[in-house]
């Protein structure tokens, strides 16, 4: 049976992929990534194994959600990396705010780290400014959200063991 | 200033479920050991990723119509604010952007004569190292939309059809890694590619060009006008939509064909309102001009 936290996850995971593919459209530009947030926050609460699961089923959804990935599954390896990565930052007890913000840019940048690889592999032109505004961007707003998911991600858990 | 609460104490598992039995290690290597199976299956060109990506679309495609603007309405809704804002006076710098973009469109004169379906960008995928390689417009099938189609806008060629949902499509823009497009450059027509991914050799292109390389020998001039060469049946490509001009040329560094690099004429990061071409500009059959007898 599916649990309401493992069904609000993937809501947040559907909100955030619309959300970025439709406001790229209408020309926001650096989009931070909504997605990664929602992963990063569940990683912080699941540790690196449900934080590479939740990354896999959030690279799925950006890649089969039109226009997708140029190379099918290329998102979900991605994400799942990351995921993991941001797994990794689990600690127990309380942590500075800093610490979100750090485990944010950790994941961003392998993100983008990846996307440069795959530029560089077929020796298309990378836009490195374009790239860093990214990372800024998700930074930026993962230092305020991601927290918020944390409290929320603790929240079901209290609920759930009540 | 209380620091917030961070204590992960995951509670007691109640039952045994199916991640429980099978082990939560295993399942994840078993999914990843599948996506990168259908990642190379995608990179053969397999049906098996065509067919992911269409039931994707049939399932996400809805739900981005939903958000997204209708394109008639919102062709009607524009044009009517440019009318009023110009009325008032007033600056309304989008929607006047848009409104003279869809005007654009339909008076191109690359265009005259072809079938066009109007179209809205409604989403941005996933953006590569240079920028986004694939776009989805609000038409689709029911709308007469099918693979291999171009996709243009008042100022050239934005890409093709790769993806047709009942109401979405999807399109590899022009400097997409996947995306070579056959070219004539110059008055005298040389025929060449252009691509986003670099020729081998070549030095690395600046983030926004692209790379053309022509087919034989011959001269390459800064400012040269690129234009698409066409295709069988005009699918995927129409002949005469413009590509972009010459930026700069290469030094010869061993290559027999010159390449250059090339500045696309669509900025194809700032996408708002495109036309699919059903068809190419020639819908006429083209007359025999000898009898055929000596």
């Amino acid at each position: 049976m599916i649990s309401v936290r493992s069904l609000v996850r993937l809501a947040l995971i559907l909100v955030a992929a619309l959300g970025t593919v439709t406001l790229g459209a209408r020309g926001f530009a650096p989009l931070p990534d909504l997605a990664l947030l929602v992963v990063v926050a569940a990683a912080l609460t699941a540790g690196p194994l449900g934080g590479a699961s939740l990354g896999l089923l959030a690279g799925w959804i950006i890649d089969l959600m039109p226009p997708g990935g140029v190379l099918l599954g290329s998102s979900a390896l991605m994400y799942a990396a990351a995921g993991a990565l941001a797994g990794l930052g689990r600690r127990e007890g309380s942590v500075p705010g800093i610490w979100f913000a750090l485990v944010c840019a950790a994941s961003s940048l392998v993100l983008e780290a990846f996307r440069v690889f795959l530029g560089l592999s077929s020796r298309a032109p990378i836009d490195w400014s374009a790239s860093a505004l990214r990372v800024l961007a998700t930074v930026l707003t993962g230092a305020v959200l991601v927290p918020l998911l944390v409290a929320g991600e603790h929240w079901l858990t209290r609920r759930r063991i009540s | 200033m209380p620091r917030p609460p961070y204590v992960a104490t995951p509670p007691p598992p109640r039952r045994r479920s199916l991640l429980q039995r099978v082990g939560r290690g295993r399942l994840l290597a078993a999914l990843l050991a599948l996506t990168v199976a259908l990642l190379v299956t995608d990179l053969a060109g397999g049906v098996t990723s065509s067919r992911v990506r269409a039931g994707g679309a049939a399932v996400f495609g809805p739900l981005q119509r939903l958000v997204g603007p209708d394109p008639r309405a919102e062709l009607s809704r524009v044009t009517a604010e440019r009318d009023a804002l110009a009325q008032r006076d007033r600056t309304d710098h989008q929607a006047l952007a848009e409104a003279k973009e869809s005007a654009r469109l339909l008076e191109s004169p690359a265009l005259t004569g072809a079938r066009l379906v109007p179209a809205r960008v409604v989403a941005v995928g996933a953006v590569g190292a240079a920028g986004p390689e694939r776009v989805t417009i609000d038409v689709g099938t029911r709308d007469g939309v099918r693979r291999d189609l171009s996709v243009v806008t008042a100022d050239g060629l934005v890409g093709r059809v790769v993806s047709v949902a009942p109401w979405t499509s999807d399109v590899l823009v022009i400097g997409a890694r996947d995306l070579t497009v056959g070219v004539r450059v110059g008055d005298d027509g040389r025929l060449g590619a252009v691509s986003g991914a670099g020729a081998p050799g070549a030095a690395p292109r600046s983030a926004g060009q692209l790379n053309l390389t022509l087919v034989q020998q011959g001269a390459l001039r800064p400012g040269d006008r690129i234009t698409t060469l066409g295709s069988v049946d005009n699918r995927p490509f129409v002949p005469g939509v413009p590509v972009g001009t010459v930026l700069a040329v290469d030094g010869d560094q061993g290559r027999l064909a010159p390449s250059g690099a090339v500045r696309p004429a669509v900025d194809t990061g700032a996408l708002h309102v495109v036309g699919v071409l059903l068809s190419g500009p020639r819908t006429t059959p083209r007359v025999s001009v000898t009898t055929g007898q000596p």
